[in-house]
Order: C-alpha cells, then structure tokens, then sequence
C-alpha cells in the first residue's frame, strides 16, 4: 500500500512539469511584449532597459521558465501587472478561503443527496420514483449552471427575496455564521448539481448491481433489518465506483466554480481568475492555471487511495 | 470433388429450417431498429430535428431579424407579435433564439467533427503501435486533462481576440483528448485479433490495417463519444459567451443573450428573457444526451431490446 502511494506521487512529477510547461508556454505565446502591458509608452528608454533587467526579460526563454518555476516552489508566484504589483500570492490567499467553502459544501450537498436519491432508487428500480429521479438527473446533466444559478436567483432571490442575490456576506451588516450559510446555499447547491446528477445515476447503477449479489441475500438471510444490510453490506461495496467518478469530476469542479463564482458574484478564486483574464494580468493567469492543476492531480491520487481504502479486495 | 461437394450441399440444406435460410440482417439493419424502439432516443431524435430545421430556416420562421432594434418594443411579454417576449433592446427573443441556434450548433458540429478526426488519429497510432509513441501520446493527453478545461479555453480564448473561427479551433484543440483515450483503449482490445494478424501476414500496410481494417471496429464507441461531446460543446460556448469571451454581440447566441439577462430589474420584470435562452440549451442538450445514450444501447450487442 505504502508502495503504491509512492509510485502514484512519483508518476505525478512528470505531470507537474507538464503543467507548468504548458501554462508558462500558453501565455508566451501572447502577442504583443510583456513591457507593454505594464508600462506607459512614454518612459524613457533607459527605464525600459531597467525595467527588463529587473525582470530578467532579456534572458533566454527557459532561463525564464526555470526562474518562474523555481521562485514558484518557493511559494512566490510573482507580482500583479496591475494592482500596483500585489504579490499573487496574497491575491490568491485573500480568495483561497471562499472558494475552498464553497467547494466543500458543494460537495458534501453532491454526495448526501446521490447518496440518499441512488441508494433510495436503488431499492425501488423501475419505481415511480426511481422514474421521477432519473429524470431529475437527466436534466441535471443537460442544464448549463450558470443558467441554473439565473433562475433560482430570479425566482428566489429578486423575486421571492429569500436569499441574497449574491456575495459571501451582507456588506454593512457585521459577521454572522447564518448570514455567510445564507449566502452560501445558492451558489453551493448551483455547484453540486452537475456532480449530484452525474454520481445519483452511478450510485443507483452500482447499488443495483451490490445488492443482487449473494452476500447480501446471505445477510438478509441471517434476518439483519434491511436498513442495515443496505447501508452496512451494500454502501460500502456499491460506493467505490463513485469514488473514481469524484477524482474525474475535480477539473469540472474548479471550471464550474469559476462559472457560479461569477454568476454570485463571489469573490473565490475563480472569479479572480475571470477577472485576470479579462485584464490579461499574466502572472496570476499562470499561478491559478498551476494551482488549480496541482490541485486536480492531488485530488486524484487521493481518490485513488480512497478507492484502496473502500475496497480491500484491491491490492497493489 | 463434385462428389464431396453436393453431398455437404445436400446435407446442410436439410438441417436448415427454412426460417433461417434468409439473409441476415446487416450490422446496420439491426444497430438501425434498435435505436428507433429506444423511446427516449426518438424523442431526443425528433427534438433535434426540429431545432435543427428551425434554426437552418430561421429567416422564413420569423418576419424579424435577429440585429433589429425597436425602442418601443423593451421588454414585452411573450404574445402573438412576439412569441418568446422581447428583449431590452426590443429585439425579437424567439428570432434571436432561432439565429443564435445556428451559431450554437455549427460551432458544436464542426468542433467535433475536427476533434474526434484528430482523437481518432492520435488514439489509433498510440493504441496500434503501442511502446514509446504510446506512452509519449498518453502522457501528453493525461497532462492536458489534469489542467481544468475552462481555465485554457478561457485564456486562449483571452489571448486571441474571441471570435466564431477562433473558438472553433480552440474546442478542437482541447477537444480531442476523450476521443483518443477512447480509441486508444479500443485499438489495444482489437490489434491482437485474428483479423489483424492475418492482414499483418499478409503484407498490408500499417497505414490501411490501421485505418481500414480496426479503426471501423470501434466506430461505434466513436459515434457515441461524438454525440455526447456536440452537447459538452454547446454547454462550454455557452458558458464561456455568457461570460462574454465566446460569440461577440449583436451576434446572437444562447450564451451572449444570458448575459444581457443578468440584470435586476430584468430579472424582476422579464423573467422570459433569461428563461428562453436557457430552455433552449437545455433542450438542446438533453436531445444530444439521449441520441447518444440510445446509440451507446444500439452498438451494444450485449443489450438485446
């Protein structure tokens, strides 16, 4: 097991340069020189050389590249080309904690609900219900989120006024748990809704499957409450393929959290990473790219491990 | 000889119930009517049709055009004059629906056809020759899809000023990563089959065993992964229009006209107008979900009606 987990962090480094090589490359190919960007067109030329020099934008390109990557590791990921040059670093560490709650409450709604709805569905296949929540996630998986966030903020917030349209908290009121969670359930349950559908229809499928099997004929045979060979025989063994579909739905995760970000206005990382884009502010475009793709590769090998853990039949 | 010959001719016309003695049906025939007695699928079918033709013939479905400004007509509520409302430029929202369809779906159909051409490309030589070109290929596919897709195609798209060609190459681009991970897998099954050994023997040339002999083999996985992905795509230019980074206005499209549509008082007063756009991406969708689903069953020869 030990073992494993070694080699899987191994196979992982050349993915890392991969990744840093290809958000260092996409920005290079940006027209136009970077001083450009940054300065107005009247300094005088001595300025500009001292300004390339500071930079080191004279050196060969992958002088450049291993520079970045190297004040990179070190956990400096260079300076705003707008912003009176704030690190990024702080850009990012004032954002990471929004969008690290939102995440994670996106997450816990995606798995309570495809927990409860697959493994409700699953003991009444081809039920009325059953029929009624496949549809549910048919339509959750055809719906685009930014549109879904839309409506509910039509219907619930602008028209109904029982949530806020947007933000993370109300900004004269002062800090309270209810007002952040208030904020929070829109936006949230926008983000979990693409995953519950998609792992709703794969807890369903694999629980349908788990619960033919003759283990659990033989623990309902014993005369164990059926509650509890469902959750306690069938659960186990019908979540691990839900397991994997979790690390596959992570870069999906951090996209559709820049797109609800935007539509609720909520200051995570996503929407600085929309509003960098906009302003071409390369340094933090290249420090989220990495981020977000580090993130992605860690969240896999967790999953796969996890998967070790559901399942002890598997061995490495 | 002849002998021989007529004696088994004879014998297996015997053992033949006459019932059986008919032509097969075709690979085609029988992939054919398992989808048509798929309901969802049909329905997904017929959806599709329609949104397609009305998009195509949008100019004789609709006295407006999609650009045409009438100050007067702000924000009217769906009616006979305007079947889906107007919006806050009193443009017709019905027609505007119609024109941006055209956008939506010819970005979405070209971009896959571009995609699924290269993914079956790459994933064939990964998959046939195997070795040190395979794992250069894959290692390159894993690295593109531990990046979030959005975050590329929002910085290209940045990068680039937006526009329909460049949008268009960029899906291509990212687009093709699925496809050859499928074909690939598809490849490594197929290429130690009788089949490919005996042309391999034959001489053939690894240029035609690929392309002639295994790559119509895992056409079916192909055509599914293709139809589903045309409603990834459609899903992605929306977003990234509503963002303001896909198709540039008064060009209409799904995704601009949502844009235009998140705003209070719009929200407050015209609820048709953020609601339409959206409706028709998700029924959009939904269809290509369907189409795909059911040909998934159809090339499944383990599912029997």
């Amino acid at each position: 097991m030990l073992s494993y987990i070694i080699r899987r962090i191994l196979t992982a480094i050349p993915l890392l340069i991969g990744i840093t090589l290809i958000s260092f490359f996409i920005v290079q190919i940006a027209p136009g020189d970077p001083t450009s960007l940054l300065m107005n067109p009247d300094i005088k030329p001595e300025d500009k050389v001292k300004f390339i020099e500071k930079y080191g934008l004279d050196d060969p390109i992958y002088i450049q590249y291993f520079k970045w990557v190297g004040n990179m590791v070190q956990g400096d990921f260079g300076n705003s080309l707008l912003k009176k040059g704030t690190p990024v670093s702080e850009m990012i560490m004032n954002r990471l904690p929004n969008t690290i709650t939102l995440m994670i409450a996106a997450t816990i709604i995606a798995i309570i609900f495809s927990i409860l709805i697959g493994v409700y569905s699953a003991t009444r296949p081809y039920s009325k219900s059953d029929y009624l929540f496949s549809t549910g996630s048919f339509l959750g998986l055809a719906t685009p989120n930014f549109w879904l966030g839309l409506m509910l903020i039509m219907f619930t917030a602008v028209n109904l006024e029982w949530f806020p349209t947007g933000g993370v908290a109300d900004l004269d009121a002062p800090f309270s748990i209810w007002d952040r969670i208030h904020h929070l359930i829109l936006p949230a349950f926008v983000l979990a809704s693409a995953d519950m559908a998609a792992y709703t229809r794969h807890t369903r499928s694999s629980m349908i499957e788990v619960l033919n099997q003759d283990y659990i004929r033989t623990a309902k045979a014993k005369g164990l409450r059926s509650r509890k060979v469902i959750f306690k025989h069938g659960l186990r063994n019908g979540l691990t393929p839900v397991v994997t579909l979790f690390g596959l739905s992570l870069p999906s995760l951090v996209g559709g959290a820049a797109i609800v970000e935007r539509v609720f206005a909520w200051p995570g990382l996503g929407s600085l990473f929309i509003e960098s884009s906009f302003t071409r502010d390369y340094p933090v475009i290249m420090a989220l790219i990495v981020l977000s793709s580090v993130f992605i590769v860690i969240g896999n090998i967790v999953a796969d491990i996890l998967y070790a853990v559901i399942d002890p039949r598997i061995e490495y | 000889m002849t002998k021989i010959n007529t004696v088994n001719e004879s014998s297996t016309e015997a053992l033949l119930n006459p019932n059986l003695n008919r032509k097969p049906d075709t690979m085609f025939k029988i992939i054919v009517s398992k989808f048509f007695k798929n309901k969802l699928a049909v329905i997904g079918l017929i959806f599709l049709t329609i949104i397609i033709l009305s998009a195509i013939f949008a100019p004789l479905l609709t006295p407006y055009t999609p650009e045409e400004q009438s100050l007067r007509d702000r924000l009217l509520p769906p009616s006979s004059d305007h079947l889906l409302g107007t919006d806050k430029f009193g443009r017709d929202i019905f027609t505007r629906i119609l024109y941006g369809g055209q956008i939506s779906l010819l970005v979405g159909f070209i971009s896959i056809l571009g995609s699924v051409t290269i993914g079956a490309i790459v994933g064939s030589i990964a998959g046939y020759f195997g070795g040190i070109i395979d794992s250069i290929l894959m290692r390159i596919v894993d690295t593109l899809l531990a990046v979030p897709t959005l975050f590329l195609l929002i910085t290209l798209v940045t990068i680039f000023t937006p526009g329909i060609d460049k949008l268009i190459y960029i899906f291509i681009l990212f687009g093709w990563l699925g496809t050859a991970r499928l074909v690939r897998a598809e490849f490594l099954s197929l290429r130690t089959r009788e089949f490919v050994l005996s042309a391999r023997t034959m001489g053939v040339k690894n240029r035609s065993i690929i392309f002639s002999h295994i790559l119509p083999n895992a056409m079916g996985p192909i055509i599914v992964s293709a139809t589903l992905g045309v409603g990834g795509i459609i899903l992605t230019e929306a977003a990234l229009s509503y963002l303001g980074l896909g198709i540039q206005p008064p060009i209409p499209s799904w995704g601009n006209m949502l844009q235009d549509a998140q705003n209070y008082t719009i929200m407050l007063k015209a609820w048709w107008y953020p609601t339409f756009p959206g409706l028709m991406i998700l029924i959009t969708v939904l269809s290509f979900n369907f189409i795909g689903d059911g040909l998934r069953d159809a090339f499944d020869p383990k599912i029997n009606e």
